[in-house]
């Protein structure tokens, strides 16, 4: 069963020293982000330019898979396609039961959480290590990421330093991130040598070339593919564009919107298989196809998982990852898991002010905002809202689609806040209430400030 | 099939608009390469050294390595010896390699990337599993940006390429930087001024 974000998120906040904590992260890569964007005064262009190209691919896509397919093949590359999780999973599990592979090292991709890979390959006797430190951390720990781009961004160094003692027996109480960072260096290096095989997410896929392109900092996609026998390398459909010159776009707004760097330390361009070995490839749908339909919602398949939209977002700093219980939370995710499944996730377009901020920060202008406004449209229209939230919304829309009515409203509140006990509004019925006082109400309206001066 | 099904899908459901790919005209900053790149290096934790000629590039290595290390050197022109790589039964004997010494293809300004291509590279693994990696570039060979970067590289053919801009790092502690992740732990850029 899936957790409201309503119920998970007021868990998270119980700890309120954390909490603040975790706001502040997350706000200092916002900050670092904007510095970057700053620097290049072509940004804005560079986003019109990066959305138009995603556009485009998108509206063509079927054309692009084919002339990418074709690119590949000839480059001596094993292309598969994968309508959902499943298939992929089954794919990935034929590739390496061919290759008799025991231990697979794997760098980051959402998709493989999207599709539930690793304990698929689990189940059947494959060992799965993932590669990124953050990754790891939460692959010990059994967790999912709460972030797409700093998966472990929940955890503190102590926990972190715990937990490293607990499985690889290192220094106790030793909270150095170096020091942890070099202890995860020497446990991963073993099994990078070890590794039978190697799985990457995909960050850009060329269609006029046929290859792919991955961005890490760590060099773990890198160490992986290029030591293991047998490379493999998932994505999404969507992660086509069609020529090497359109990297240029993307590579200039990937990490300077993710984590404020100019560029990720490793760019790599994986064209063709090692000498004597094997690359595969598989393109992954999982609903995509039909996503492309939904004429207001099609647009969110340009995200280009840079994680800027969460980072900026005030319910996802102070509600952490987590608490959206889906593969991708924040902003995007909300707007991202109602198209996987209406229902189980009709709650995530109503956790936002709808401020925008995430709009603005998108490198591919993704109307998130909007978007989120829709999802609430649609899913008050449908049948999946709760009860109690349909009639104050009943409520609120008769209040505010009546002038005359809204404006006795406004009256009514300002005096009886002003006039009642706290205990008539601060009480268990008023969420708004909860953890927070109630405001101070104006001595008159604005509207009424307004008529004022006027005269 | 799930490839015709994928395929089909799309065809029925793709947006029906024109979506026009847009031109690359785009306003670039321009100018002063080699001073934005140098300033950058900082930036992305790399060492930065300069030198007149390849004969000078010898002496900045030699001076800041030395003694019974485990070296490969990738370039003709450095007279350092090292390893055989063609030598090597097993890629994984690279473990712990002190340095790799290499040439990249060209260097970007605005990030301080440098592409380093298999066309140099004997194993792909090398840049990643040394200790240290030393990359020699070119003066002439820095553009200003990723735009001309990949116009550049346009005629370059490859099975493998990369960027690479500073030595491996990670912050997924806390947000505190760390640098050395699983690639090297260290990077020095040798900026040649005079190339012949």
């Amino acid at each position: 069963m899936r957790g409201s974000i309503k119920d998970n998120s007021e868990l998270f906040l119980k700890n309120e020293e954390r909490a603040n904590w975790h706001d502040k992260a997350l706000w200092f890569v916002r900050e670092k982000r904007d510095l970057a964007a700053k620097s290049v005064p072509e940004w804005e262009q560079l986003r019109e330019k990066a959305s138009a190209v995603k556009m485009h691919t998108l509206s063509n896509l079927d054309r692009y898979l084919i002339e990418f397919e074709e690119n590949a093949i000839k480059n001596g590359v094993k292309v598969h396609w994968a309508k959902d999780g499943k298939e992929h999973n089954r794919i990935i599990e034929e590739i390496l039961q061919s290759h008799q592979v025991k231990k697979v090292v794997k760098s980051k991709s959402m998709l493989t959480e999207e599709c539930h890979l690793n304990p698929h390959l689990e189940s059947k006797g494959i060992e799965v290590i993932d590669t990124d430190l953050g990754e790891r951390i939460i692959q010990l720990r059994k967790e999912p990421p709460s972030h797409i781009v700093m998966p472990a961004i929940h955890i503190k160094k102590e926990e972190v330093s715990e937990l490293f003692h607990e499985k690889w027996n290192t220094e106790k109480g030793n909270n150095d991130p170096v020091y942890l960072t070099y202890q995860a260096r020497l446990s991963l290096r073993k099994d990078f040598l070890t590794a039978d095989a190697a799985i990457t997410g995909v960050n850009f896929a060329v269609a006029e070339t046929g290859e792919v392109v991955v961005c890490t900092n760590e060099g773990n996609a890198d160490m992986g593919t290029h030591i293991a026998p047998l490379q493999i390398h998932s994505m999404g459909i969507e992660k086509l564009i069609p020529k090497r010159e359109h990297l240029g776009i993307f590579t200039r707004m990937l990490a300077r919107s993710a984590t404020g760097q100019h560029i990720t330390v490793y760019t790599s361009h994986f064209r063709k298989p090692k000498k004597g070995e094997e690359m595969h490839i598989v393109l992954v749908d999982n609903k995509r196809s039909e996503r492309i339909s939904r004429e207001k919602y099609w647009t969110s398949l340009k995200c280009i998982r840079c994680g800027a939209c969460m980072n900026t977002c005030p319910i996802y700093r102070r509600s952490g990852g987590h608490s959206y219980d889906a593969t991708i939370p924040g902003p995007i995710g909300s707007i991202l898991a109602p198209n996987i499944d209406t229902e189980k996730y009709s709650d995530l377009p109503f956790a936002s002010t709808l401020c925008g901020s995430c709009s603005d920060v998108c490198p591919v202008k993704i109307n998130i905002h909007e978007q989120l406004f829709f999802w609430r449209q649609d899913i008050g229209r449908s049948n999946v809202l709760p009860k109690s939230k349909k009639i104050s919304m009943k409520i609120m829309a008769g209040v505010l689609g009546n002038p005359a009515v809204y404006k006795m409203f406004g009256k009514m509140m300002r005096i009886s806040l002003k006039l009642l006990p706290s205990f008539v509004f601060e009480n268990k019925l008023n969420t708004w209430a909860k953890n927070r006082k109630m405001m101070e109400a104006p001595k008159e309206s604005f509207q009424e400030w307004y008529q004022k001066r006027k005269k | 099939m799930s490839r015709k099904e994928i395929l089909e899908n799309i065809a029925k459901n793709k947006p029906s608009g024109e979506y026009k790919l847009p031109d690359l005209n785009i306003n670039t900053q321009k100018g002063k390469a080699a001073e934005k790149f140098e300033g950058i290096m900082p930036k992305v934790s790399a060492k930065f050294e300069k030198a007149k000629d390849y004969i000078a590039v010898t002496e900045v290595i030699r001076k800041h390595f030395s003694g019974d290390i485990r070296i490969v050197n990738l370039i003709e022109k450095v007279n350092i010896q090292g390893i055989d790589v063609s030598k090597l039964k097993n890629i994984k004997e690279l473990d712990l390699l002190d340095l790799a010494i290499i040439k990249g293809d060209l260097a970007v300004a605005e990030n301080g990337a440098i592409w380093v291509s298999d066309k140099n590279l004997p194993h792909r693994i090398l840049p990643f599993i040394c200790e240290n990696l030393i990359l020699v570039i070119d003066k002439k060979n820095i553009v200003n940006n990723m735009h001309e970067a990949y116009r550049l590289q346009n005629n370059l053919d490859y099975d493998y390429g990369v960027f690479i801009a500073g030595p491996s790092k990670t912050a997924d502690i806390e947000q505190s930087l760390v640098v050395g992740a699983q690639g090297p732990r260290n990077m020095m850029v040798i900026l040649v001024e005079n190339q012949d």
